[in-house]
């Protein structure tokens, strides 16, 4: 396979139960019911996404898609091919099933340094905030740092990319209370931010050419991982307790009111203190 | 290969928390963390330390031994000047490496999770993020009984269950906390504690991101101070803008009153991300919480189920927020605020023995919480 001497991208994505439809489907013994849940592009890889195509359409150059989950995964995938990437990849491994985020995030380093050994080094890794079904917020940071590659948390807005200058990468990040401005080195790992991104709709030239989507599907094998933090057993944290939110923790006596009596309410609250003094 | 840093139980000790600081002044996560890293290393009897690392930041550590360390372990360096994660993660875990911690805690925030993240990898251990309790507790694992292991209750799959997270056979065993989880023990001035210097450590590509400039954005609402919070969620969504403006006004009759939101509201673009109440906004226990057509997502109940007193209106009898709520009116907030508004000011009227005079909208919510 030629290597591709451009400018060049990986974006990870997840997919995620979809949760955010409001009822959950419970099992009796208070887990989630997976098989009535749909799968959904995990909406915080939107951004990470929209950030490499962004800067696809400045530099040229291709964006790979990397994701790691069970088979039908490579809805998301696919999802990203719509939009614009060029190759796609797929981390699919019973082995790698229930990982927490050490194991996940050294075996996406490595699929990272897969597709480099495909197309050539990378300049840029972007990871989402977040997975919607951990809230983690620790892949970014981790793949940065088994790749010893500098990490830019929370990224708003890539300025310019000067290939030129030592420090190519001038963006925005978000930081307590603010913003920086800062430069990096390529190659980066950036941890994108939707604050400021508008996420495009796929390309209606793409919707009809699924025929030209490529994707590998890779095994722990294929990236020669050598590690045994993975996996349900392998992983350092583990789930010792599971408690849906039924529990009654924190339930009150409620007491219900009707609209004609809120004059009763007001005055309880009135003698509770919570009005503020008037000033005369 | 990665190598396993192969620490068991009797090779580490103590709890360790990383103090988080900007512009000068601590972070008001640190002393939270802190009052929980005691809680731990007492249970434990075993010491507290906090890493304060910066630059120009040495007068913080009576501060953070007031709060209650045992020990503050300083590294001031100027390269250190900018929150940026590979120098201070490279410091910490070489010391890490030194004097390996059993429970290691750190903030939930922009400025540490990532820190965290990046320090769990590199110390190769487990990382439970935003839990929101934290105690210590003998766990039977895999028929061996492990001794002082760090329970961490943190909510999954976007706050509609809890999960209590262990870390056995891994050290240490780390933990993030937002800002609120979490409460500060006591200052205690004059608290006597040990202050040890540590040279940074800097790896070749530790300073290749560089920060050039740093634009502070004034918080304008600052939900913790505030003595009641008028919440509003998407059951606003029929007529936002009237039923905006009347939250507002009753948030302003309120005793340091602020305006709150759900996340979903946030998300709809009706209010600021400062205003939001929950998980993933900011953790409130005011005197008095008022939710209107808030359904009440777990990510939200957390963030607001500490007030002291809770009232809420929803059209839905069956909403999760009437289990929270002290009193709860069922009915369509549109026609409640009206109402609920009217009352307040007859009953202002009779209490200060003046005609009821229709009070001004506050201009915006972070001006009614000022007020």
């Amino acid at each position: 396979m030629p290597f591709f001497h451009g400018f060049k991208q990986v974006v990870l994505v997840k997919q995620v139960p979809n949760l955010t439809a409001g009822h959950v489907p419970m099992k009796p013994d208070g887990t989630i019911d997976r098989s009535k849940v749909q799968p959904m592009f995990n909406p915080p890889d939107l951004a990470a996404l929209e950030a490499a195509l962004e800067l696809k359409d400045r530099l040229g150059g291709m964006v790979f898609a990397l994701s790691m989950g069970p088979p039908d995964a490579e809805a998301v995938l696919k999802d990203c091919y719509r939009c614009g990437t060029d190759d796609h990849f797929l981390l699919t491994d019973r082995r790698l099933g229930g990982s927490d985020t050490l194991g996940t995030s050294y075996a996406l380093a490595l699929g990272v340094r897969y597709i480099e050994r495909k197309w050539g080094p990378v300049d840029v890794v972007h990871a989402g905030m977040k997975a919607l079904d951990g809230e983690t917020g620790q892949v970014g940071p981790q793949v940065a740092r088994w790749l010893e590659r500098p990490c830019l948390p929370y990224v708003e807005q890539v300025h310019e990319v000067d290939l030129d200058a030592p420090k190519p990468l001038h963006a925005d990040v978000i930081i307590t209370g603010g913003a920086a401005q800062v430069r990096s080195t390529l190659p980066c790992v950036t941890v994108d931010a939707p604050t400021k991104y508008t996420i495009r709709t796929p390309l209606a030239s793409r919707l009809m050419l699924m025929k030209d989507f490529r994707m590998e599907k890779l095994s722990i094998d294929d990236i020669g991982l050598d590690v045994p933090f993975i996996g349900v057993d392998g992983s350092p944290t583990k789930v010792w307790k599971s408690e849906p939110q039924t529990s009654a923790e924190g339930f009150r006596n409620t007491k219900f009111w009707t609209p004609d009596k809120v004059g009763e309410l007001v005055a309880k609250w009135g003698e509770m203190g919570l009005f503020k003094e008037e000033v005369a | 290969m990665v190598d396993l840093n192969g620490w068991g139980i009797n090779d580490v000790e103590g709890v360790y928390v990383v103090a988080e600081h900007q512009y000068g002044r601590l972070a008001d996560v640190t002393p939270e963390l802190i009052g929980i890293g005691r809680d731990l290393a007492d249970e434990m009897k075993e010491p507290l330390t906090v890493l304060l690392l910066g630059h120009e930041v040495r007068h913080h550590a009576q501060l953070l031994i007031e709060h209650g360390a045992d020990r503050v372990v300083v590294c001031d360096d100027p390269r250190l000047k900018h929150w940026v994660i590979e120098p201070y993660g490279r410091t910490i875990g070489a010391f890490c490496r030194r004097e390996p911690p059993r429970s290691f805690l750190l903030g939930a925030t922009t400025a540490s999770n990532p820190l965290a993240s990046w320090v769990a990898a590199d110390l190769v251990t487990g990382l439970a993020s935003v839990c929101t309790d934290l105690r210590i507790s003998d766990v039977e694992y895999r028929r061996v009984m492990l001794s002082k292991q760090l329970l961490q209750k943190r909510p999954d799959f976007n706050a509609i269950y809890f999960s209590t997270i262990i870390t056995p056979d891994f050290y240490p065993q780390m933990a993030t906390a937002r800002t609120g989880a979490f409460q500060a023990k006591p200052h205690e001035p004059g608290r006597k504690g040990e202050v040890v210097e540590i040279p940074a450590v800097f790896g070749p590509h530790d300073f290749d991101v560089e920060v050039v400039g740093i634009e502070v954005k004034p918080k304008h609402v600052d939900l913790k101070e505030a003595k009641a919070i008028v919440s509003f969620g998407m059951g606003i969504k029929n007529n936002p803008k009237p039923a905006l403006r009347m939250v507002e006004e009753l948030a302003a009759e309120l005793e340091g009153g602020m305006v709150g939101a759900t996340r979903a509201a946030v998300e709809h673009g009706y209010i600021t991300h400062d205003h939001q109440v929950g998980l993933t906004g900011t953790v409130v226990r005011p005197a008095g919480y008022f939710a209107f057509g808030v359904k009440g997502a777990v990510q939200h109940i957390v963030g607001m189920m500490e007030s002291k007193y809770v009232f809420a209106v929803n059209s839905d009898k069956g909403a999760p927020i009437v289990n929270y709520a002290d009193d709860m009116l069922v009915g369509d907030l549109h026609e409640v605020l009206p109402e609920l508004l009217e009352a307040v000011r007859a009953w202002k009227a009779r209490h200060t023995g003046k005609a009821a005079a229709p009070a001004k909208a506050a201009p915006k919510a972070g001006a009614a919480a000022k007020g």
